[in-house]
């Protein structure tokens, strides 16, 4: 295998250096804030830079965009047994008597060129179908949430291996000196349900050294921990304070002959840079009031989905590699009329306008936007299903997912589910297969980003995954 | 049969290798396993063309007419020469597709293998550790100090290279403190070993270092990252769990030196050591830090089996270097280990009391751990209870008719609860329509009837005008087993802003009754003020008098008033709005965990006596209806009390309230004391089958357990289980763990292993450095008893240790990363180092060992998404848990400390044994504005301040205590014109002055000047963020 670009860089830069030890402060130089021009390529890259707008939970496919109006004549009769087959099923339905089908309440309209399903809980969402490319045949062995999210961010249900963003950083570096290469974004979601946890392993670097891992920012306090000078340091003060740090750390660099010296120099400098250039990513105060329309309403509130994708964009502009938004709330075991309509609600007008944004800025065609969620939901109700109220459990046999930008082709609809939206009738895509092609559109062979950790060259796609090339563009 | 030849060769004494010959190996196996094993190796399923290049028996076999993969002494005949030089797609080895290559200089060392013979030899690692000579000393370099240097110099001679001349002083004090103990030496350490001129200063101080109480804390770190310890459970909810006990105990173990085989026995086995103590049952803990989900909906057996797997993967990497876990799936790809050898010895994991969906907090089996005098305490109240117990008994008998009599009156005419002004009840039965259910409760076993289990996921509705008012007399009443620290029970409440209403909540044992107009300024909050214990069924009820004040709400625990505390009353005006009233959650946040029965409500203040016979009514019904057999002892009790209540006469009455008392003394005395996660087998054996793919729900063939078999077999009368494999692991003819063991202790010191992949000893590992120095390292180990002391001693008092760290240019090119060991090692100090240093230097360590996690400063708001519904929030501690070492804090996997996690630190999710050392400028942002270093940086102030002394003085002072060396003249120059020019900067601004130095949590100096003290404080602060400071070199 060919070991990435950047680890051999980091290695050929430590004797460069003549470094000593193993440390790997050489690599984190080359790679956490690194302006990376020779980035690691196997194939030809479609897209510079990811952003993954993640629901939590595991948004319905059947109530926003896998269209059955077969399953009206169904709707509370019982799933038959035949449609089901061997698949296993959640503790909290597993003991359920009896699963009457529900069909979605909602109404449905064709979209964009490729005449995507799409239903009036995303009409935002319906206007850019012309730029999406759904894949209606997702699926994952997965039936909870800690597998399932932690299968789709890093490849493996157990906990223990990087992030997809990670991976990304690891594999390419960054675009920027003074931001990291890959960051997280969190919002909760309006519905009345709690919401599930998430775990820092989702953005974590695994065996990746620990300088890929995600760097989370946030809506209140510092947006990246410890970013402010504390109470009474002025900004004077504070640089007076590392020039003399610096001046220290000048005298050992001579004297020890450690590379690592330099590079913590430059690190401290880079910590100073971030106090400038983080707020002003933060502060949105120069977008044009346009901007905000088209973002929505909740565009001015930090923290929101809309702001977080208006950062997003930001975050894009700037060169950021990976950008990895999550919004909780999605889990709709009950109340699942109300509680969709309100989750739709969050992300229908900020994600649309956020491809509207990029398209319009021209980097749509390099930024591969990704619409997911961890599974999808039953087509059986969960508990009693009532006239105006239901819930579905999780459902790992399809699901639906879309895709932006990044090379992949627009107005497109791939693969498809059986008239229950049970099982995956046509062009199976894994989620593997789903990571390998991400993958690919970044320039890079899913089978050659590798890893060796424990004696085993590691990938983000495990030994699976195959890239699609159907949805290419 | 087919010998593998790893097994097969072990005994073989190989001719004595001529010099030009190639080393299997070093130099071919290594490339065999990364080219060919893949497909031509252990694992049968991935076999291609059934050809395996691993076993030179099969290697020299025709596979087709005339074709011989390997034909001894004849490249030119072999077919694996041939195939890997060809130039047809369809025929070259490795195949294209794999994207492998074979280099010419890999070529060639094959066809020179073969041409020699096609001699195979034994991985190195699987050899036994025999008896090493000690090199003989050279001519024209240093005496050797100790034989480790014999072994080094023996390899630098060969390439014409020597050690380098020893560190100064200071720097092999501080080098040698952190080693050992984690911490920086003080400054009275400094001054007597720089005042030291005998020959053994060294050595003493060496001596002192291992005897301190902080080198096991410093052992510990490493130790916890190896058995994946936190304070979490890591899946899903990642709630608290309680088992730091056994990190005290590590920590207790590596200071009374407990020799590395007991060590690993008891954490493996202790609970099956006969007559295992408390505290051998206590170090199985090891093998219970493994995550655990609660996650409701997630199959038992997925995740038990998960459990077991990650006992024997962590063991296998921690104890054999081997990566067992690839062997779980198929047969190892690389080493010799077979899918059946896994479950092998997955059997012996497999047997543990356990389920796979926890419920509890901390997941049983546990063990309580109460320290000497609690124990005496418990022993006494227990030989009280017996007393009590036998004086009420003898009092009992000539009663016993009687009771006969009035337990069959009772079930004759079964009592009622109070009917009169029942404005509602619901009782959780199945198909019930009083309530709306929203989610799915489980349907289970009630108090009277069904019940219904809550996991925070579903809760009911009644409607919005159940008048719950606070002008309105009512009362309310359920029974309730709750589990779980933190539960909403009921709430009609307006989920957001005023958040009006009624609700109530349960908070570890402690019921909180809230009446809203205003949320937190007008409302009456009311707790209980003595905590319940949770787990088992009790009866509450609140009555309210329409006051709307504190003292017209009462709380009944079990048909008894309990004493309430007022936290608050202030409500002055309605508590009214639209929300329905929701059972199993307090608004639309928290939910309940736990069984609920039986609510109803009341539309009038009842009497005491009405909520008393209300509990026993209802708890009589479920007591008679079990039947006498049935009855558990609770029961029993709670009937004999209601008929001594009835009928008793004034001595049993009296006796039986002692006993009652003494119940819960002891009672009480055991819910406070610790408990930790322990080991615990079943007594009938779970049977082990191979699970094809690893996956739980596709078991295969049945195997016995037993322990891979091409390591040596268990010693002859070891039983097949948990205790065998402990034993085998430090058997004297164990290959593997002694090499481990010492490659890890070596990297403590030398920042890199002999062996580089401390983790993987197998095939596909780094070979040693040194292989003769870790095999006499090894075999001294085991020989000294397994003495980690006197090992760790051997190997920093060596003159390779000792060396400077500095490397002159031409060492830089002959040895770029130190692997010939021609210098002194060098590497960033781990995380806990970094910050204990700070607190140390500063003098604000509290070094108090053991106990719960603590919490130091951390950034707030860190928890909210990791936690279930953002339940749960961090609350830094307000006593000396803020400066305790780091090694206590509080370690939640899903998000570790940041102040650790920042320097690398593992998340503890899984077994880790290499933390990177990375370099970022996220450490940068820490050490410059963490409270920790800030509040450091005052303390330090404080202390040089409150010495007398001009500024130099007083700089100088503070440098040694943060670096371990005076400063020079020019370093000196720095730090003077940094302190005038804060200064000059804080008297412009004595604001910002106060502002700074109001920093952390410790007490500011009486008497400093804000100016002064915030001047200073920035300029020491400055130290924490040299290189220097958080470098060891």
């Amino acid at each position: 295998m060919t070991p990435p670009l950047s680890h051999v860089q980091s290695v050929n830069r430590r004797h460069f250096l003549l470094g000593g030890g193993l440390n790997l402060g050489a690599m984190a130089l080359a790679s956490l804030l690194r302006g990376d021009e020779s980035a690691l390529s196997h194939v030809a890259p479609q897209a510079k830079r990811v952003i993954y707008l993640f629901m939590h939970g595991g948004p319905s496919q059947l109530d926003l965009f896998d269209h059955k109006p077969g399953l009206a004549k169904w709707h509370g009769k019982e799933l038959p047994p035949s449609v089901r087959g061997t698949q296993r099923l959640t503790g909290m339905t597993s003991g359920q008597k009896s699963l009457p089908v529900a069909a979605s309440r909602f109404r449905f309209a064709r979209h964009g060129p490729g005449g995507a399903w799409v239903s009036e809980l995303l009409p935002h969402t319906a206007g850019v179908a012309g730029e999406l490319c759904f894949i209606h045949s997702l699926h994952t062995e997965a039936i909870n949430h800690d597998p399932a999210v932690t299968l789709m961010q890093t490849g493996h249900q157990q906990p223990g291996r990087p992030s997809f963003g990670a991976w990304t950083s690891y594999g390419l570096g960054s675009e920027n000196r003074s931001l990291p290469a890959f960051v997280v974004l969190i919002s909760r979601g309006s519905a009345a349900r709690p919401a599930d946890p998430l775990y820092a392993r989702l953005w974590g670097s695994g065996f990746l050294p620990s300088n890929h891992q995600g760097v989370s920012f946030r809506s209140s306090g510092d947006p990246v921990l410890y970013l402010s000078n504390p109470p009474g340091v002025s900004p004077e003060a504070r640089r007076t304070q590392l020039d003399a740090a610096r001046a220290l750390n000048r005298f050992q660099s001579d004297l020890q002959h450690d590379p690592e010296i330099a590079t913590r120099i430059t690190q401290y400098e880079m910590a100073w840079r971030m106090q400038t250039s983080v707020p002003d990513l933060m502060s949105t105060r120069g977008e044009a009031e346009s901007t905000f329309d088209a973002y929505g309403p909740q565009a001015r509130v930090p923290g929101s989905f809309a702001a977080n994708c208006l950062l997003a964009r930001r975050l894009a502009e700037r060169g950021v590699r990976f950008i990895q938004l999550y919004h909780r709330g999605w889990d709709q075991h009950y109340n699942l009329p109300s509680d969709l309509r309100l989750q739709c609600g969050d992300i229908d007008q900020p994600a649309a306008a956020l491809i509207r944004d990029l398209k319009q800025r021209g980097l749509l065609d390099d930024t591969l936007v990704v619409w997911a969620g961890e599974f999808g939901r039953t087509t059986y109700s969960q508990g009693k299903l009532e006239p105006a109220n239901h819930g579905r459990d999780h459902h790992g046999a399809c699901f639906t997912v879309w895709l932006a930008g990044g090379g992949i082709r627009p107005g497109t609809v791939f693969g498809g589910t059986d008239d229950f939206c049970y099982q995956v009738a046509r062009d199976p895509v894994h989620v593997h297969d789903l990571n390998a092609t991400l993958l690919h559109q970044l320039g890079l062979n899913h089978e050659r980003l590798t890893h060796r950790f424990q004696g085993r060259d590691y990938r983000l796609t495990d030994v699976h995954g195959r890239v699609v090339t159907q949805i290419l563009g | 049969m087919v010998r593998v030849l790893f097994i097969a060769l072990v005994s073989l004494v190989l001719p004595a290798a001529k010099a030009e010959s190639v080393d299997f190996n070093n130099e071919v196996r290594p490339i065999l396993s990364e080219l060919c094993f893949p497909c031509h190796g252990p694992d049968k399923g991935a076999r291609k063309a059934d050809l395996r290049l691993d076993m030179i028996e099969a290697a020299v076999r025709e596979t087709h007419p005339g074709v011989h993969p390997i034909v001894p002494g004849h490249p030119e005949r072999s077919d694996l020469i041939r195939r890997l030089s060809s130039r047809d797609p369809e025929e070259k080895m490795p195949p294209p597709k794999t994207g492998k290559n074979i280099t010419p200089s890999q070529f060639e060392t094959l066809r020179r293998w073969i041409a020699d013979g096609a001699v195979p030899d034994t991985h190195w690692s699987f050899k036994p550790v025999a008896a090493v000579e000690i090199p003989r000393s050279l001519s024209g370099v240093s005496q050797p100090v100790n034989p480790i240097d014999a072994f080094v110099q023996a390899r630098l001679a060969g390439q014409g290279l020597r050690l380098s001349p020893a560190a100064d002083p200071a720097t092999l004090l501080r080098r040698v403190s952190f080693d050992l103990t984690g911490l920086p030496p003080t400054s009275a350490e400094l001054d007597r070993f720089f005042s030291d001129s005998a020959p053994d200063a060294y050595e003493r101080a060496v001596d002192r270092l291992l005897s301190s109480p902080h080198f096991g804390e410093r052992m510990a770190v490493d130790w916890l990252d190896a058995a994946r310890y936190a304070d979490t459970n890591g899946y899903f909810g990642d709630k608290t769990r309680e088992i730091w006990p056994w990190r005290d105990w590590v920590v207790r173990a590596f200071n009374h030196n407990l020799p590395f085989d007991v060590f690993t026995i008891e954490q493996i086995a202790g609970d099956l050591l006969p007559g295992a103590t408390p505290e051998q049952r206590t170090a199985t803990g090891f093998n219970r830090n493994h995550m655990v989900t609660n996650e409701s909906g997630v199959i038992d057996e997925e995740y038990r089996v998960e459990y077991v797997a990650d006992r024997v993967e962590t063991t296998g990497v921690v104890w054999l270097g081997l990566t067992v876990g690839c062997a779980r799936c198929h047969d190892h790809k690389y080493d010799p280990l077979s899918q059946r050898d896994y479950y092998r010895l997955f059997a012996c994991f497999n047997n543990v009391v356990e389920t796979g969906l926890v419920r509890e907090e901390s997941p049983p089996p546990i063990l309580e751990v109460p320290d000497a005098a609690a124990e005496r305490a418990l022993e006494a109240l227990k030989s009280q209870l017996a007393d009590a117990e036998a004086g009420f008994d003898s009092a009992l008998r000539p009663h016993r008719e009687a009771l006969a009599r009035w337990e069959k009156h009772l079930t004759d005419q079964p009592p009622l609860p109070p009917e009169r002004s029942l404005l509602s009840r619901f009782g959780f039965e199945p198909m019930e329509e009083t309530a709306r259910s929203v989610g799915t409760a489980e349907d289970v076993d009630g108090v009277v009837g069904r019940a219904a289990r809550f996991d925070g996921m579903q809760h009911f509705e009644l409607p919005a005008d159940t008048p719950l008012q606070a002008d309105r007399a009512w009362t309310i009443g359920w029974w309730m087993k709750p589990d779980g620290a933190l539960s909403g029970i009921l709430g009609k409440v307006e989920p957001e802003g005023r958040r009006r209403g009624f609700e109530v909540y349960w908070q570890n044992g402690r019921l909180h009754v809230h009446l809203i107009q205003e949320w937190g300024i007008k409302a009456v909050e009311l707790v209980l003020s003595e905590p319940v214990t949770g787990g088992r069924w009790l009866h509450v009820a609140i009555r309210h008098d329409g006051s709307g004040k504190a003292s017209g709400l009462t709380l009944f625990v079990n048909g008894r008033p309990a004493a309430g505390e007022v936290r608050r009353d202030t409500l002055d005006g309605p508590i009214t709005n639209a929300e329905p009233l929701r059972i199993g959650r307090r608004d639309d946040g928290l939910g309940y965990y736990g069984l609920l029965d039986e609510w109803r409500l009341h539309s009038r203040a009842l009497g005491n006596d009405e909520i008393h016979r209300w509990w026993w009514d209802q708890q009589s019904r479920a007591i008679l209806a079990a039947g006498p057999a049935k009855r558990d002892a609770t029961q029993q009790a709670l009937l004999l009390e209601a008929f001594l209540e009835e009928r008793g006469d004034e001595t049993l009455q009296r006796l039986h309230l002692t006993l009652g008392k003494t119940r819960e003394a002891v009672e009480r005395m055991r819910g406070k004391l610790p408990r930790t996660l322990v080991m615990q087998e079943r007594d009938a054996p779970r049977t082990t089958r191979v699970l094809n793919r690893g996956q739980y729900d596709q078991p295969g063939e049945t195997v016995e357990p037993g322990v891979p078999a091409f390591l040596p077999a268990l010693p002859l009368g070891d039983p097949p289980n948990r205790l065998g494999v402990a034993r085998w692991l430090v058997s004297e003819t164990q290959p593997l763990t002694p090499r481990v063991a010492v490659n890890r202790l070596w990297r403590q010191c030398f920042g890199e292993g002999l062996v580089n992949t401390v983790e993987d000893f197998g095939l596909q590992g780094d070979a040693p450095s040194h292989p003769a120095l870790l095999d006499w390292l090894a075999r001294r180990f085991v020989d000294s008893g397994w003495d980690v002391k006197a090992l760790l001693r051997l190997i920093v008092t060596s003159a390779t240790y000792r060396q400077g760290s500095i490397p002159s240019p031409d060492r830089l090119a002959d040895d770029p990363e130190n692997r010939l060991l021609t210098r002194g090692p060098r590497f960033r100090l781990p995380a806990e180092m970094i910050r204990d240093q700070a607190l140390a230097a500063s003098g604000l360590l509290s070094r108090r060992p053991g106990g719960p996690g603590v919490m130091p400063y951390q950034p707030p708001g860190l928890w909210t998404d990791v936690t279930y519904d953002g339940e749960e929030r961090y609350s830094a501690d307000r006593d000396d848990g803020l400066w305790r070492r780091s090694l206590y804090t509080f370690w939640k996997r899903q998000l570790p400390p940041p102040a650790m996690q920042t320097f690398d630190s593992p998340t503890r999710e899984k077994c880790t044994l290499r933390r990177p050392r990375t370099n970022t400028p996220l450490q940068a942002l820490l050490l410059l504005n963490d409270d920790t270093y800030l509040e450091a940086g005052r303390a330090l102030a404080t202390v040089v301040l409150e010495e007398a002394g001009d500024d130099e003085q007083r700089l100088r002072a503070a440098f040694l205590r943060v670096l371990s060396r005076f400063p020079t003249e020019p370093e000196l120059g720095i730090l003077r014109t940094l302190l005038e020019r804060q200064r000059g900067g804080f008297k412009a601004d004595p604001g910002s002055a106060r502002d700074l130095v109001a920093v952390g949590a410790s007490p500011v100096g009486r008497g400093l000047d804000p100016v002064e003290l915030a001047a200073w404080s920035l300029t020491l602060h400055t130290l924490f963020n040299l290189d220097e400071a958080i470098t060891r070199r």
